[in-house]
């Protein structure tokens, strides 16, 4: 099986996202978006991450209503009797939405190809990520799953109660924060103390430095490509 | 860099805590921000959603009360985000980072002796200005001068307000 190492996608998803940035006009977009966006979406739609893709495409409404609202001059292309569509709404929403396809495809290749454990492991082992981030952060990926379900209960006793089962008003949120956060840090309280007990402070880090198989040098030349072409073009 | 000397295991496990928090309640925001943006524009998408971005800072620093807690918040709260994924996938760090380091500023305003509902207001309105520049440079999003003075308003009292909720939040669970 074809499976690539974590720090490397990283790496690759962070700078694709970076060069989508960088790149302004159409062409360096559309380079961008026809390497990184089909494999992406192909990838995430057999991972299950349509929701993420519906939610692209409705996003798209507003950034067409927000390019007519504030990029609509130019040469004029379609005049309908309500509204006259120009040249820079079209562009301004083309670029948009380009950019935003190479961030989601870039970020669905990543997150469909890794396992978030192995990606802390390689980021503190690989590129020397202190031990204390490396920490938390495991604790808070870990803890999402957790978190995620004392959110649907807290909903539950919130309608049991005849409250908004989901917060709207910053009171609201407030009386849903609180249990939640009082939930997690119970929780925290325990793991802290079982991770200090089992001697925490004195744990060093193993380092490898940064390990480059053939696999990564063909993904490594795929980010340089992109960014020889955004670069040439620009 | 080890952060052992300031942090103990207990510190970066409630940091641990705040970031999943933060992760989930970001993740949460981008329905509440297209939602917003719907109904009423982007200004009434910015007051009710922006001050949720930038919780992840006010909520550690106010729990932890060390320096470093509130960038390690927001920024952790980013990553988190980002490995969910949501929409804003891989920028998410970028406005992380970015807001991260404008809310620490609000603690080292008060020279880490403060970490009251004051700072974290404070904290929550500081994210305010670098995510609405964010906004610009990255994705365009200029609206005319006087558009761009609301949104700014907006972003930083909706940073506020979400801040100060943030920090009598933890109070009230610390009492």
């Amino acid at each position: 099986m074809f499976k690539l190492r974590p720090l490397t996608l990283f790496i690759y998803g962070l700078i694709v996202t970076i060069l989508a940035f960088i790149a302004r006009s159409t062409e360096q977009l559309l380079i961008l978006t026809l390497i990184n966006s089909p494999v992406g979406i192909v990838l995430g739609l057999r991972k299950r991450f349509t929701a993420l893709i519906a939610l692209f495409l409705v996003g798209l409404i507003g950034l067409f209503i927000n390019a007519l609202i504030f990029s609509n001059s130019g040469a004029l292309l379609v005049d309908l009797s309500f509204i006259a569509i120009k040249e820079g709404a079209i562009t301004s929403f083309l670029n948009v939405t380009l950019r935003l396809l190479v961030i989601l495809g870039a970020a669905l290749i990543f997150i469909t190809q890794t396992n978030a454990r192995e990606l802390i492991k390689s980021l503190e082992e690989e590129l020397g990520l202190s031990k204390d981030i490396a920490y938390a952060l495991a604790v808070g990926l870990r803890m999402l799953n957790i978190l995620e379900r004392d959110a649907g209960e807290i909903r539950l006793v919130r309608a049991e109660r005849g409250f908004r089962k989901y917060p709207v008003t910053p009171a609201d949120f407030g009386s849903f924060l609180r249990p939640l956060l009082s939930l997690g840090l119970e929780r925290a309280v325990w793991i802290g103390i079982a991770a200090e007990l089992r001697g925490f402070a004195q744990r060093s880090p193993r380092r490898v430095g940064l390990r480059v198989s053939l696999k990564d040098l063909v993904i490594y030349s795929i980010l340089i490509l992109q960014f020889i072409a955004v670069f040439v073009m620009h | 860099m080890s952060l052992g000397r300031r942090f103990t295991a207990l510190d970066l496990t409630y940091l641990g805590v705040v970031a999943a928090v933060a992760g989930v309640i970001f993740a949460l925001t981008w329905n509440i921000y297209f939602l917003g943006s719907a109904i009423g524009g982007p200004i009434v998408a910015r007051v009710i959603s922006y001050g949720l971005w930038f919780i992840g800072a006010p909520l550690a620093a106010t729990l932890i009360r060390k320096p470093g807690t509130a960038f390690l918040g927001e920024f952790l709260g980013a990553l988190v985000e980002t490995l969910i994924p949501t929409y804003g996938a891989f920028t998410n760090l970028i406005y992380g980072f970015a807001q991260g380091l404008a809310s620490e500023a609000a603690y080292m305003l008060f020279r880490y002796k403060k970490f009251g509902v004051l700072q974290a207001s404070l904290a929550g309105a500081f994210a305010g200005p670098p995510c609405v520049a964010l906004d610009a440079l990255l994705f365009g999003d200029i609206y005319p001068a006087e558009v761009m003075v609301l949104i700014t308003i907006a972003a930083v009292v909706s940073g506020a307000v979400y801040g100060a909720i943030a920090a009598i939040a933890v109070k009230t669970i610390r009492k």
